[in-house]
């Protein structure tokens, strides 16, 4: 808990995070703009109105949050390891299971954080441009305010599980990386790779489910509707199973690890 | 066992890839010694140093500090010692007190006033507030001082603590090393390339050349037995070296 909370402190004294949140308001005030300018085609904005904007846009920003989520992991892994700011911790009488479990508990708070942060820039944004609205609209379908916020609610809470089974791959990753450049370059790589084997329809649908780009930006959808409990209990096994995998393999590589900067 | 030993190495051994960079290394340091950790750049002082504080891990070999094994009890061994390798490294976004309460946030225990406390002993609180980017090299070496200070250990190890420091630095540095030594009872590891000061501060020596230690005495018992020659002269009786250390 405490060296959670020693993450946390950095986090925010960061500037780093200031500009995450500045580029996705940014990216927000940007896909407004096009709709109103004119260019809705250009959007994935269904219905101009505040209620419906979070949930249209959810995959709007996955790119940015994959990439985000390299640099934080980067930032706190490979980097500390680079400069040697992690002998700081690791002089102390801190276990490396202790300090993993830590690293990945900021992992998890960070992609919370940024998807609260999301949320929340969306609605405001779209309240000063579109006003609030009547209803929710997401996929043609009209909810009520109440069923809409619930929803949108669910769809996001939903999204943590593959974000968090993305930053675990990301974390070995940077276990096993020497600098910051390759952490972010793999993760993005392995982002790009995972979106074309996704498009490929010679690969059993099964399996492309598996895939983890699948999983960040399909999972969600799957609560949208009552009837995918099958895809759901095997996204959520795929995802646990990264999940679990990933950590595992960090842990042998993260208590051989030599520090030597 | 030596109840007066504190720390102490056991045919400790480390290589990288074929290369064998720590050799079988004993290493004595007793309680209240203020241990001089000699050798030439590269025979492996620093490599030393990171396996005595599980920062790498030994191909074979033991350390022990206050009786406690590092390789099976790493938590207890650790809580005695306090380290600055390589070079002192904090996150130059934070300001060195800032730096201070993160760390002390895992000393279990620890007064409140334990960071003034520190910073006060290496004259650096008017300073405290700054964020570390702004540091000089000695500052921040004062820092890593105070930061090793942090939990009250029995043993600091210091790599290098001089270097690129200037005169100046060098000597505020030497003065707090052997001011805490004697005031507070602390026991000092301090590995260097530079023979004077080692000679100057220093009541042991352990001299390291490719790996393997060639001799680990009192520095007044090596000149009595060398009838007065100083310690460099000494070193390069011992490594059948001349020259310039560095």
């Amino acid at each position: 808990m405490k060296l959670l909370q020693n993450e946390l402190y950095k986090l925010f004294k960061t500037k780093k995070l200031y500009i995450f949140l500045l580029i996705l308001v940014v990216m927000r005030i940007m896909a407004v703009y096009l709709y109103k300018a004119g260019t809705e085609f250009q959007t994935v904005i269904e219905v101009a109105n505040a209620q419906s904007l979070p949930i249209a846009m959810k995959y709007d920003a996955v790119q940015f949050l994959v990439i985000f989520m390299g640099i934080y992991i980067a930032d706190i892994l490979t980097d500390e390891f680079k400069t040697g700011t992690v002998k700081l911790t690791l002089l102390r009488p801190i276990g490396r299971a202790q300090l993993l479990n830590s690293k990945f508990a900021a992992m998890a708070a960070f992609a919370v954080l940024l998807n609260l942060f999301l949320v929340l820039a969306t609605y405001i944004v779209g309240l000063f441009a579109f006003g609030w609205g009547d209803s929710t609209v997401y996929h043609g379908v009209t909810y009520s305010v109440g069923d809409g916020l619930l929803l949108t609610a669910k769809v996001y809470a939903a999204s943590f599980l593959p974000i968090i089974a993305f930053g675990m791959i990301c974390i070995f990753v940077a276990a096993a990386s020497k600098n910051m450049v390759t952490v972010v370059a793999v993760t993005f790589i392995l982002f790009i790779v995972g979106e074309f084997l996704s498009a490929l329809s010679v690969i059993p649908s099964v399996i492309r489910t598996c895939l983890i780009v699948n999983q960040l930006f399909f999972f969600s959808d799957y609560f949208v509707k009552n009837n995918h409990h099958f895809e759901i209990t095997l996204s959520v096994v795929v995802n646990l199973s990264y999940i679990t995998v990933f950590y595992l393999l960090t842990l042998v590589v993260f208590r051989k690890k030599d520090v030597l900067c | 066992m030596n109840s007066n030993l504190l720390l102490q190495t056991r045919n400790l051994t480390k290589s990288f890839g074929d290369r064998k960079i720590i050799n079988r290394l004993n290493l004595h340091v007793m309680k209240g010694d203020i241990y001089g950790f000699l050798g030439r750049n590269g025979q492996g002082k620093t490599t030393a140093i990171r396996l005595v504080t599980g920062l790498i891990f030994p191909d074979s070999g033991d350390v022990i500090i206050d009786g406690h094994h590092l390789r099976n009890d790493f938590k207890n061994t650790i809580s005695n010692v306090g380290a600055i390798v390589e070079s002192p490294s904090f996150y130059g976004y934070l300001s060195g007190y800032d730096n201070l309460k993160l760390m002390a946030n895992l000393i279990p225990g620890i007064k409140k006033d334990r960071i003034d406390e520190v910073l006060d002993m290496v004259r650096l609180n008017h300073r405290a507030k700054d964020k570390v980017k702004t540091y000089s090299l000695g500052m921040k070496q004062r820092l890593g001082i105070a930061n090793a200070l942090l939990s009250s250990p029995k043993l600091i190890i210091l790599d290098e603590p001089t270097n690129g420091l200037d005169p100046q630095g060098m000597k505020e540095i030497k003065e707090m090393i052997v001011q805490l030594a004697a005031e507070r009872n602390i026991t000092f590891f301090i590995s260097s390339h530079l023979l004077h000061e080692v000679e100057q501060i220093c009541n042991r020596v352990g001299i390291i050349h490719s790996g393997t230690l060639l001799c680990e005495a009192e520095v007044e018992e090596l000149t009595q037995k060398s009838k007065g020659k100083s310690l460099e002269d000494i070193y390069f009786d011992i490594t059948g070296e001349g020259g310039d250390l560095a």
